[in-house]
């Protein structure tokens, strides 16, 4: 399985898809083609920094990692509002086991002239070893007052009421949590990627 | 926003009220900082070696740090050299009675709203020790809580009257190595607050400190140390005024908490450190190092109300760890005019089912910056640890910033962290309702960032609450959009 | 003089002009609604009259008893006796309902010359009108608004009403999502405020209401003017043909 981070950048209605390792990525995206990001990372270095400055430009941005035996990732994402009513989006969700270690940075910065600006952020990771490690860095640097941002970071265990429901059905702990870990995963993958990601909760069970 | 604006340029400002000198003889040690100053401190106190040598090693340390710079602050640089170490007012060898006191420093509590004067009910009262610059001048409620075998009373008769166990917990949860100003503070500190609780006591009354800073560039250098022992239970109160300056004043102090097994410790602030005038000139700068280590099953919970200072450097955090100890963290952040602050809680878990909560309310306006710095951890061995962190922020005025800067650490696969953050104004809709009922802008305002805080207000004693509501309502006037 | 003058008022929002030309004339102790499709205008005007800074009144005039209101805030608008009920209104987290009434109540007794309330005969009137409205004690100890359903809000909106007593009181679209009991509710609540020296402008897309609450003139507001007055009969009349005859 070839385990490159996979970068998906959907810009208006053109998609282009990278195989990247180790890159700093800049996007300035206008608010006639909004920038939606998707990002498969499996070890290594991501930055990305995005800068609305347009009027009315916005992004989404999402990550998927899934970080496994002694590999290091380190997840970089900076939005930059520039411009007035610019909006953001970052959903980030991971899962980190064996002895791996995540770093991630989601910085969410809003300027002076970016009124009216929408800036909003979500971790979550899960954690499936007692030597795997997450580190979150969700962070705010706010500059203007009429504007709505928010983040949230959780990270932690698998539900342990969730796994209980599943094995009172008969449902054997390895099957289980592979539900469970490709419920939480879903509704951010595109499809072309689902039997990657499928494989490697399947190897992690 | 145009209009709303207008009335905010309006509004009137209120004169920073504990402005004032007291004009006695100060006794004090030549400006600068070197290891005869220290010397000179230490002999003044009539120190043991053992303490002077603890000094004298932060201070040999602290000349190889640079002071920290990764906060979001700007400042003038600090000469520390350009300041005086030690001040005392003149007075024979400890006061036996208030009649001995100089009257000069009797009214200056007077002012403050301190009550030295000793009653005999008990109910309802706060035993005071009230420090004036470096060196504390009287202490109330000493007897009644001997009586109990709670010790209270400054540090330096606690390395007099106490030499063990002020030997055996300085130091422990900040030592000297920890950062630049616990360095700085374990070289010259003068005085501060010593609290020991024995086993199985609940103090019947809350403790409390009050600071001022007089003589000019004079730093403010106090060390608390308070430990509760097992079963034990204290709520400590922490509130500082200072007269209004023209330079810069420092202030870097240690306080440091120790936890035993199931005992419980509340520590209480409200500070009103002069903030600096409208233009940025001035006001108290904050360097605080505050910590403490719980034990199993103890309990630690931090609650601060931060109004005044014109920069503040401060993480008030807890060591989880004993298994099933709890860390809380509580706190009111306001800012105005130039006001900087960078402030947060440190929460890391060590034990087992430990578990932690924050909830910090921050409060821009004016041209201030206002910045949350958490970190949590847990540690590989922090089975089940949980935190919940909730960091809000509200910006009143186009001028101002607000940060969250939260870094969230979990080594532990049972461990669960969560946080949530938010940042935004007062919607013109809130404003507006509220003006529709007759509230006249500045109570709008007011009242909708009281109902901001609320959560926070709560956990304060009730007194320290009123105190604090009033200072945030003082604080907020004259913020201009 | 009238109560409540609307001159010729030309009210634009977000670059946008909504009212083109409004004139309305309210005499103390009248009732008067004001009908008509969703986009004519009817809610602007009643935000226009209450003071919302979002709203820019380009051209026309607005008095109250003879003052000029344009020149007043709102709250100055407020304590000179005016009163909007608002259709959703907004939260205010962590602000205790008493806490909030007892401030607006003093700054209209100061305003007034008159002696302010202090907190034991303020809970006192508080518990008192809250029980004529069947407002329980526990509603009172919460937040503005916080948490509170559609039909709490609107009953909260009442409440705040009848405490503080105003002299004209807006009423926007007070039926809006309200089954029959909740709005009979309100509706008593209303009527039992109609005096000679109060009168009382409702808002409303229904004609339903006013089976509750008797007008004395309805008008019909149609892209942002007043097209028609008429009396209570109006009513009945736009049921059977709507609004089109009007257009």
């Amino acid at each position: 399985m070839n385990t490159d981070n996979i970068l998906l950048i959907k810009k208006g209605d053109v998609i282009t898809q990278r195989h990247i390792s180790d890159q700093y990525m800049t996007f300035e995206p206008n608010a006639s083609e909004p920038l939606e990001c998707f990002l498969l990372v499996f070890k290594g270095d991501t930055q990305i920094q995005v800068n609305l400055k347009e009027e009315g430009a916005t992004c989404l941005i999402q990550a998927l990692y899934l970080i496994d035996k002694d590999h290091k990732a380190n997840i970089d994402i900076k939005i930059s509002h520039l411009g007035r009513d610019t909006k953001s989006s970052q959903i980030i969700k991971g899962i980190a086991t064996d002895q791996s270690k995540v770093s991630f940075f989601g910085n969410i910065y809003i300027d002076n002239n970016a009124q009216k600006s929408d800036g909003y952020q979500n971790h979550r990771a899960l954690l499936l070893s007692d030597d795997a490690c997450v580190q979150a860095v969700p962070a705010l640097e706010i500059y203007a007052d009429d504007v709505k941002c928010s983040h949230g970071s959780a990270t932690g265990p698998l539900d342990e009421n969730a796994l209980f429901y599943l094995l009172s059905r008969g449902i054997s702990s390895k099957s289980a949590k592979k539900i469970l870990l490709e419920s939480f995963v879903s509704g951010m993958i595109p499809t072309e990627y689902n039997s990657i990601i499928q494989q490697w909760i399947e190897d992690h069970v | 926003m145009s209009e709303q604006k207008t009335t905010i340029d309006e509004f009137v400002s209120k004169e920073y009220q504990y402005g004032f000198e007291t004009d006695i003889q100060s006794e004090m040690a030549p400006k600068g900082l070197s290891e005869d100053i220290i010397r000179f401190i230490s002999n003044k106190k009539n120190e043991p070696d053992w303490l002077l040598a603890f000094r004298l090693k932060a201070y040999r340390h602290f000349i190889t740090l640079q002071e920290p710079h990764w906060g979001k602050l700007n400042y003038q640089p600090i000469d520390y050299q350009d300041l005086y170490y030690y001040v005392a007012p003149k007075k024979k060898e400890g006061p036996k009675s208030l009649d001995e006191v100089d009257p000069e420093l009797l009214k200056t509590y007077d002012k403050l709203g301190i009550p030295l004067k000793e009653q005999e009910a008990l109910a309802g009262v706060v035993a005071v020790d009230a420090i004036f610059d470096s060196v504390s001048v009287a202490t109330t409620y000493k007897d009644h809580l001997k009586q109990k075998g709670i010790i209270f009373c400054s540090i330096s008769e606690a390395v007099r009257d106490y030499p063990e166990l002020v030997q055996k917990y300085l130091g422990s949860v900040v030592p000297y190595t920890d950062n630049f100003f616990a360095a700085l503070n374990s070289a010259v500190f003068t005085d501060g607050s010593f609290v020991y609780i024995p086993k199985g006591v609940t103090c019947p009354m809350e403790l409390s400190s009050y600071f001022r800073i007089n003589a000019k560039n004079s730093g403010q250098f106090e060390r608390t140390l308070i430990i509760a022992d097992e079963k034990s239970s204290v709520s400590y109160l922490e509130g500082c005024t200072a007269p209004q300056r023209d330079e810069n004043q420092l202030h870097a102090a240690i306080v440091e908490i120790i936890v035993h097994d199931e005992a419980s410790v509340k520590y209480s602030t409200v500070q009103n450190w002069y903030p600096g005038d409208k233009e940025g000139k001035g006001g108290i700068y904050n360097f605080v190092t505050k910590r403490g280590i719980c034990h199993k099953n103890a309990k630690l919970s931090w609650t601060q109300v931060e109004t005044g200072s014109a920069i503040t450097w401060k993480y008030p955090s807890c060591i989880l760890k004993g298994d099933n100890s709890v860390g809380e963290f509580y706190s009111v952040a306001l800012t105005n005019n130039f006001q900087q602050a960078d402030t947060g809680t440190k929460m890391i878990h060590l034990g087992k089912n430990t578990s932690s909560i924050i909830i910090s309310k921050g409060i821009s306006a004016g041209f201030s910056s206002n910045a949350y710095r958490g970190l949590v951890k847990i540690s590989k061995g922090a089975e089940n640890a949980k935190n919940v962190s909730k960091c809000d922020s509200l910006l009143i005025g186009d001028k101002c910033s607000a940060h969250t800067i939260p870094v969230l650490i979990n080594q532990n696969t049972t461990g669960v962290i969560e946080h949530e953050a938010s940042t935004g104004k007062i919607s013109e809709e809130q404003l507006f309702y509220a003006q529709t009922r007759g509230l006249s802008q500045e109570q709008a305002i007011s009242m909708i960032v009281n109902g901001f805080c609320k959560e926070v207000m709560q956990k304060l004693p009730m007194e320290f609450a009123v105190e604090a509501t009033k200072l945030i309502g003082i604080n907020l006037e004259g913020s201009v959009g | 003089m009238a109560f409540l003058e609307i001159k010729d008022l030309h009210v634009e929002v977000a670059g946008k002009e909504i009212l083109k030309g409004c004139t309305l004339s309210i005499e103390e102790g009248e009732v008067h609604a004001i009908m008509g499709p969703n986009g004519s205008g009817k809610s602007t005007l009643a935000n226009v009259i209450a003071g919302n800074p979002v709203y820019k009144v380009t051209k026309g005039s607005l008095l109250f008893r003879g003052q000029n209101m344009l020149e007043m805030s709102p709250d100055e608008r407020a304590r000179a006796g005016v009163f909007m009920a608002f259709q959703s209104p907004v939260e205010l987290p962590g602000v205790g309902i008493a806490q909030f009434l007892k401030t607006a109540l003093n700054e209209k007794l100061k305003s007034m010359g008159k002696p302010e309330l202090d907190a034991v005969q303020f809970i006192k009137r508080l518990k008192t009108r809250a029980q004529a409205l069947n407002i329980s004690d526990a509603m009172l100890k919460r937040s503005v608004n916080e948490g509170f359903s559609g039909g709490e809000k609107k009953k909260m909106e009442t409440f705040q009403m009848a405490f503080l007593e105003p002299d004209f009181c807006i009423l926007d679209e007070m039926d809006a999502g309200l089954d029959i009991d909740a709005l009979k509710t309100v509706s008593d609540g209303i009527n039992v405020m109609r005096e000679k020296t109060r009168s009382f402008l409702l808002i409303t897309h229904f004609q339903r209401l006013l089976n509750y609450i008797e007008p004395d003139y309805i008008h019909i507001m149609i892209d942002g003017q007043i097209v028609h007055s008429g009396d209570k009969l109006l009513a009945k009349s736009l049921e059977e043909k709507g609004y089109d005859e009007y257009r």
